[in-house]
């Protein structure tokens, strides 16, 4: 019966949190709709980021054709010597919604992770070494997640940028706000007491 | 039903906003999968008790029905946050993982198997000799599978590898290594170095694993060891993941 949806099923299925199952489920919807409404909708949202959307040159945030480099990489009012190296276009959002950072965004587009067949060529280093050379950073913030290949990656980075005249540093980690030292695990206390600091 | 064991983190994932899909190789059943509902909300159990290569308590209860079960309660026994710093390491440890997720099933239970992938994490962790540890961890795990290759003699004759030759041949298909004799009448016997067929044969042959960490070997050893397995694991394994070539190419 869902045969002819297979198309649609299958290329659904391809995105991220959605199994076969609600991939099932959103095709049908979409099926059901007699006016056609929701598939236009649909239509024309995703021919809009085919044509329009695409990852920044410079930093890899989303923006259209029209703003590319984008605002974030061409703001002069931003700070131009801090370099903030996030995992994914999603974690610049995250830190620009913070407000607590003014410099400029470079974001990976992965991890070392060879399981999910990415190594230290998917990450795009040499663009990072050349975009650090040409803009004069002076401070390369590495604000990555604190799993295990993330701080992998951390350390890779750490190696290949080590030649550069520039200063590395790592989001601090430790006890979360609002919890107790009963609570924390065995790495983030050792994390924590690490990064310990003066008062 | 409420079941306890030791297990290793093969692989996360998202599946929700705040829960984790996890699979697991445990002691006493095989490669599980798990769902760790809450396991990134700030006041979760969960939070820093389980994370990729940590060996773990677990219970969780078990679901019969989509094969994957809901993780209840876990109790971090090992991090090895060597990982963490030691990014080549966790490269080898990745691809380790990685290939036990793909050749063991579903709820088999594998304690020789997790004895070794517990041991070989250990070891990947002290940060020595990754590459070397690997190979020689690739060479352990054929064993545990029963599928051993054959490199102190002939695979098909029989007869004892002779340590002066200088030609040697290697043949996937036949399980390892082939004397020159034997070498004209197989199809997809291979010129080999005879110098890595050597050092496979004598950490085979280690008996202990402090034994076979004293045969080292150079890079370019290491690189024509890792063509020679690859190429049983291809043949054997029907394998041939693309984690191998970036832990140990890049």
């Amino acid at each position: 019966m869902l045969e002819p949806l297979e198309p649609l099923i299958h290329a659904l299925a391809r995105l991220p949190g959605i199994g076969r199952r609600t991939a099932e489920r959103i095709a049908l919807r979409l099926a059901r709709d007699r006016s056609r409404s929701m598939a236009r909708e649909l239509t024309a949202a995703l021919q809009g980021l085919e044509t329009n959307i695409i990852c920044c040159s410079r930093c890899g945030a989303i923006t259209t054709t029209a703003a590319d480099p984008c605002a974030l990489c061409t703001d002069p009012r931003r700070v131009t010597d801090l370099l903030c190296v996030v995992e994914d276009p999603s974690d610049i959002e995250t830190i620009e919604r913070s407000g607590a950072f003014r410099g400029r965004y470079h974001a990976l587009m992965g991890k070392l992770s060879p399981m999910r067949g990415e190594g230290s060529r998917h990450l795009g280093v040499e663009n990072l070494r050349r975009r650090i050379e040409e803009e004069g950073f002076t401070e390369v913030i590495l604000a990555l997640n604190t799993d295990v290949e993330s701080d992998a990656t951390a350390a890779f980075l750490r190696e290949i940028l080590a030649p550069l005249d520039v200063k590395i540093t790592r989001l601090a980690t430790g006890l979360p706000a609002g919890s107790g030292i009963a609570y924390s695990d065995p790495v983030t206390l050792s994390a924590a007491l690490r990064g310990r600091r003066p008062m | 039903m409420i079941e306890k064991d030791q297990a290793i983190v093969l692989r996360t994932a998202p599946y929700s906003n705040t829960s984790r899909f996890v699979l697991w190789l445990t002691r006493e059943h095989g490669r599980i999968a798990t769902l760790v509902k809450g396991a990134l909300r700030p006041k979760s159990a969960f939070i820093g008790q389980f994370d990729l290569f940590y060996t773990c308590d677990l219970l969780y209860y078990t679901r019969n029905h989509g094969g994957v079960h809901v993780a209840r309660e876990c109790a971090l026994l090992k991090p090895r946050t060597a990982f963490r710093t030691q990014w080549r390491a966790c490269l080898f440890a990745s691809y380790l993982a990685d290939l036990v997720s793909r050749v063991l099933p579903d709820g088999a239970p594998a304690p020789a198997v997790f004895d070794w992938l517990d041991d070989v994490l250990d070891e990947l962790a002290t940060g020595e000799a990754a590459a070397e540890t690997t190979l020689h961890a690739e060479l352990t795990f054929f064993d545990r599978l029963g599928w051993r290759p054959v490199f102190d003699r002939c695979a098909i004759c029989g007869g004892p590898a002779n340590q002066t030759e200088r030609r040697a041949f290697f043949a996937a298909a036949r399980g390892g290594r082939v004397c020159a004799m034997c070498a004209p009448d197989v199809r997809d016997a291979q010129l080999a170095p005879a110098d890595a067929l050597i050092i496979l044969a004598g950490w085979q042959g280690a008996r202990t694993p402090r034994e076979a960490k004293a045969i080292r070997c150079s890079p370019r050893q290491a690189r024509d060891i890792a063509q020679l397995l690859g190429a049983f694991m291809r043949h054997h394994l029907d394998l041939s993941p693309e984690s191998r070539s970036i832990a140990f190419i890049g």
